[in-house]
This record gives structure tokens, C-alpha cells and sequence, in this order.
């Protein structure tokens, strides 16, 4: 039964794993991922400031569902739009809870919901911009607006490295697994198990400190060797790098495109 | 290492050797971020219950390498790995951590004199995470007294806001700051401390037997510190309350002029989007 139980946790843990991973990796082709990149963060500067400028919950709620529509259309995980909404949910329950010995919990809660509701366009909007960009391109995009490339370097260096951390990662809790004995007994509510697994996966970073700095003293001698530090003050390279990026019409329209769906909820409600 | 000890040369010159502690701090906060992400997690509302954290990570290696750099690498890593890779990013809000991380831990980092004096370990790494949630709480409660209007007109809210960010700030410490901070530090730190930082080309940090915590004391971090504080406030309320000016100003303006003032944000923001495509244009030719 135990053994039973471990692989499930394992398999759970997986999937979640995978899904994240998929969040980080498989958003090619959607339909936000093909604008450029400038459009983009311009358009979520925009959409941050958009939801404060109403008050009317029904406004809120259609801007609310375009802002779906959209993350919708950019194929955003369902785990972290399942989590999102929890999050939401369970903070206006626990004002609501804490309000009701302290004063009246109806009224909180209409208070806070537009306050929440314009919180949840902003965190919906991101998610959609930011999971449908890739990290490749909001580096470059980045770049292209003046951040100093030792610093979008690190956005592209994390995209090529999360996998290979996890990996190694993973290798050592199981590595340290082996090596050790689980508890005999699980305990009650099986917190023995947890206390085991979770001591596990915070020793495994003590070797995984030791890898880490070897591969990040490697990664900087190679970056020099191949002229990294030189690269940075040429001219050349920024505009070899950023060549192929341009503003098209079909950028120019999405963004039109959404503030004419602004507009439009903003009159017509 | 010279530019690893002095304050004044480490604030602002980034060289090979700082790259590579911002790269090494960075991934190990960054994966120590995406592993608590995959763990089993409570969160009610603002209260978080279970693994928030692996905090003592990111705070041993800054007691290690001691520079500015290696703090700003704390929430970058968080940003880079745990909210653009995992999509989870929230634009301006992100800049609070910013702006709060690094002061405060290095502010604490810098308090460590004396890297044997174990009572001395354990107050660093509790005043790193501990300024921080503390700052963070302040600016956890403005942001909904600044976002929702009339908040004093509503019977029982600012109270109960104030009730459950204590709570939290208890929780936290109690959970992230001991359970998952003081007590791996204790034990990960002296077993780092002379053996990470030759890997990287550096000496370690000798610090001297008996001093005392005040010789630490950075009255420019500490500045910072304050510095950062409000800045933080402001990022956070123009990330997630929008215009706090908004919300001051805008109910009278919008029943005078009605819903076509919305044309002038529209109009600006058109402008804005011409003069980038206009930029963008130009450059490659």
C-alpha cells in the first residue's frame, strides 16, 4: 500500500512538473506568441492601467471576459488558471470570514469585489501576455527597449536551463532516496511520509549547490572565450541580434483591435 | 576578493566574478521557487500554510558571497524561473520583490561578522526574511486601503485586514522563517562556508572571532532600506491599484465628462503605439 501510495504521489508530482513544463516550452504558434514583442508589453502597460479607470461591475465583467478570451486563444495551463481562481475565491472568503466577527461581511465583500475583479483582468492579462511570449522573445523584445543585455541574458539562459536543473534535481532526491531508509511507519495522516520526503528534497540541495557553481563558472569562462563582455559595448551585435524584428500591420491591428474593445464595452454598457 | 568585501566598489561595477554568483544564486533560487511551486501547498487567501519557501537558499548563498549583486539575484531568479518561465508573471507587482529583496538581505548579510558565532547565524537569516515580511505586510495592507474606495465606511473590513495580515506575518515566520530558514542555515552555512566559494575563483569570507553584530551595521544599506520601502509602495500600487491618483480623482471626472473621457487614455496610448512602431521602423535600415 505504501509503495502504492509513493507512486502516486510521484506521478502526481509529474504531471505537474510536465504540465508547468509544457507552460514554459510548448507555447509556440499560439496566437499572441506570433506579435512582436514590443506590441505586446506596450499593450499589457496599457491593460494594467485600463480596469482602473471603471467602477461598474458589469464593465469589469466584459472586460474581464475578453481579457479570457484572449488567454484563452494563448493556451494558458489550466493548473495555474485553476489555482488563480482558488486563490481569488478563498481571499474574499477569508475577508468574509474574519469581517463577520468584526463587523458586516456582506458589505466587505461588495466592497472588495471590483477592487478583486480588476486584480483578476490585470493577473488574467499577464497571464496571457507573459505565458504566450516566451521567454526567447521577451528577452529580446526586453533588450530592444534598452535593458542592458547582462540582464535579458539571464531570461534566456533560465529557458535553457530549467529543464536540465530539474532533471538533475530530480536525480538527486531519488539518488539520496536510494541511499536512505523511509520511515517505518507513516504516521498519522501519513506526516511521517511528507517529513521524510520534504527533508529529502531540501539535502538534495547540497550537492545540487556544488553542480550549480560549476556549471555557472563554466557557462561565464565559456560566454568570455567566445567574447561576451566585448559583445556588449557593439553596436553590431544588438542590431545583428534584433534584426528580424519588426512592427506588422497584424500587430498594429491587435492592438487597435483591443482598444476598439475597450471602447466599445466601455459605450455600449 | 577585493570586490567582493568592500561596499563601495561592489554597489555598482559588475564583473566576471559577479556574473557568475548572479548566475549561480539566481538558478538555485530560481529551481528552490519551481520545486516549493510543485509541492503540496494551503493557501487561504492571504494566509499561506506549508512549504512557502526554501528561504534558506537564497540566504545562505548571500551570507556567502556578500555582495549586492548576489541579493538582486534573489528575485530575479524568482521572476526568471518561477513566474516568466511557469507564466506566472505579474508585470509591475514583481518589482516589489525588486526592490525589497535585495536591501533587506543584504543589509542582514552584512550584519554577519563573525561566521562561527551560531547565535549570530541565526539572528541574520531570521532579520533577512523578517524585514522583508514585514515591509511586504505594510504594503500588503496599503495596497487595499489605497484600491478599495470608502474602505473606512465599511463596518469590520480595515480591521479584518489588519487581523488576518498579522496572522499571516506570525504564519510566515513561524513556517518560512524557522522551519524552512533558520534551521536548514544552521546546518547548510558551515557546511558551505570555505568550499563554494574557491569553486568560483574567490576567497572565502574570514570575518573575525568575537565581533560583534554592530560592526556590520551599514548605515548606507540601512538607507537603502528605507529608500526602497516606499519605492516598493509605489510599484506595487501602480502595478496592482493602478492609478492610486484614480481612484482619489477619477469618480467626480468621470460623472462630469461620462464615459467618453475613455477616449483620452485610447488617444494617448494610439500615440504612444505610433511613436514605437515609428522607432521600430526606423532602426533597421
Amino acid at each position: 500500500m505504501t509503495y502504492l501510495d509513493g507512486l502516486r504521489d510521484a506521478t502526481s508530482v509529474d504531471a505537474i512538473k510536465n504540465d508547468l513544463l509544457k507552460t514554459a516550452y510548448e507555447n509556440e504558434g499560439s496566437f499572441l506568441h506570433r506579435l512582436d514583442p514590443r506590441v505586446l508589453l506596450l499593450w499589457y502597460v496599457v491593460f494594467l492601467f485600463v480596469p482602473w479607470l471603471f467602477y461598474d461591475v458589469g464593465v469589469l465583467l466584459a472586460l474581464l471576459a475578453f481579457v479570457s478570451l484572449l488567454a484563452y486563444a494563448s493556451r494558458v495551463s489550466l493548473v495555474l488558471v485553476a489555482l488563480m481562481a482558488f486563490t481569488v475565491a478563498s481571499t474574499l472568503a477569508s475577508y468574509a470570514v474574519v469581517t463577520a466577527f468584526t463587523g458586516d461581511p456582506l458589505a466587505a465583500i461588495r466592497a472588495l469585489i471590483p477592487f478583486t475583479l480588476k486584480l483578476t483582468i490585470i493577473s488574467v492579462s499577464s497571464l496571457a501576455v507573459f505565458s504566450s511570449m516566451g521567454p526567447k522573445t521577451l528577452a529580446r523584445g526586453l533588450r530592444s527597449l534598452g535593458i542592458p543585455r547582462q540582464f535579458t541574458f539571464l531570461i534566456t539562459y533560465g529557458y535553457r536551463m530549467l529543464p536540465v536543473l530539474f532533471e538533475e534535481y530530480h536525480d538527486l532526491v531519488n539518488a539520496y532516496r536510494l541511499r536512505s531508509a523511509a520511515p517505518e511507519s507513516p504516521g498519522r495522516f501519513r506526516w511521517r511520509h511528507y517529513a521524510y520526503l520534504l527533508k529529502t528534497s531540501m539535502r538534495a540541495f547540497y550537492p545540487m549547490i556544488f553542480n550549480v557553481a560549476k556549471r555557472s563558472r563554466v557557462t561565464v569562462e565559456a560566454m568570455e572565450t567566445r567574447g561576451f563582455s566585448h559583445s556588449l559595448h557593439d553596436e553590431a551585435s544588438k542590431e545583428l541580434q534584433l534584426a528580424d524584428m519588426r512592427v506588422r500591420p497584424r500587430d498594429v491591428g491587435f492592438f487597435a483591435g483591443s482598444l476598439a474593445v475597450v471602447a466599445v464595452i466601455a459605450i455600449a454598457l | 576578493m577585493s570586490a567582493t568585501s568592500t561596499a563601495s566598489e561592489s554597489w555598482f561595477t559588475f564583473d566576471k566574478q559577479d556574473m557568475m554568483v548572479f548566475i549561480l544564486v539566481m538558478s538555485l533560487t530560481g529551481l528552490q521557487n519551481a520545486v516549493t511551486e510543485i509541492l503540496p501547498e494551503f493557501t487561504l487567501g492571504p494566509l499561506e500554510l506549508g512549504v512557502g519557501e526554501f528561504v534558506f537558499i537564497p540566504v545562505v548563498l548571500v551570507l556567502l558571497f556578500r555582495t549586492y549583486w548576489a541579493a538582486l539575484a534573489v528575485p530575479v531568479g524568482e521572476i526568471v524561473f518561477g513566474e516568466i518561465l511557469l507564466g506566472e508573471f505579474d508585470g509591475l507587482g514583481a518589482m516589489e520583490g525588486v526592490l525589497l529583496i535585495p536591501v533587506c538581505y543584504y543589509f542582514a548579510a552584512k550584519l554577519l561578522q563573525d561566521p562561527e558565532n551560531t547565535t549570530q547565524l541565526a539572528l541574520v537569516v531570521f532579520l533577512a526574511e523578517g524585514l522583508e515580511e514585514f515591509f511586504a505586510m505594510f504594503i500588503d495592507i496599503g495596497k487595499v486601503y489605497v484600491g478599495v474606495e470608502e474602505l473606512e465606511a465599511v463596518p469590520g473590513l480595515p480591521e479584518s485586514i489588519l487581523v488576518l495580515e498579522a496572522v499571516d506575518l506570525v504564519t510566515q515566520m513561524v513556517i518560512t522563517g524557522i522551519v524552512f530558514g533558520v534551521i536548514p542555515a544552521l546546518y547548510l552555512y558551515p557546511k558551505l562556508h570555505g568550499k563554494v566559494e574557491p569553486l568560483l575563483g574567490m576567497e572565502p569570507y574570514e570575518g573575525e572571532r568575537g565581533a560583534s553584530m554592530w560592526r556590520g551595521f551599514s548605515a548606507k544599506a540601512f538607507l537603502a532600506m528605507l529608500v526602497a520601502f516606499p519605492l516598493a509602495f509605489v510599484a506595487e500600487a501602480a502595478s496592482e491599484v493602478g492609478g492610486a491618483i484614480n481612484v482619489v480623482w477619477e469618480p467626480e471626472f468621470l460623472e462630469v465628462y461620462g464615459q467618453t473621457f475613455i477616449a483620452v487614455p485610447i488617444a494617448v496610448s494610439a500615440v504612444v503605439a505610433a511613436v514605437v512602431w515609428y522607432r521600430a521602423t526606423q532602426r533597421p535600415s
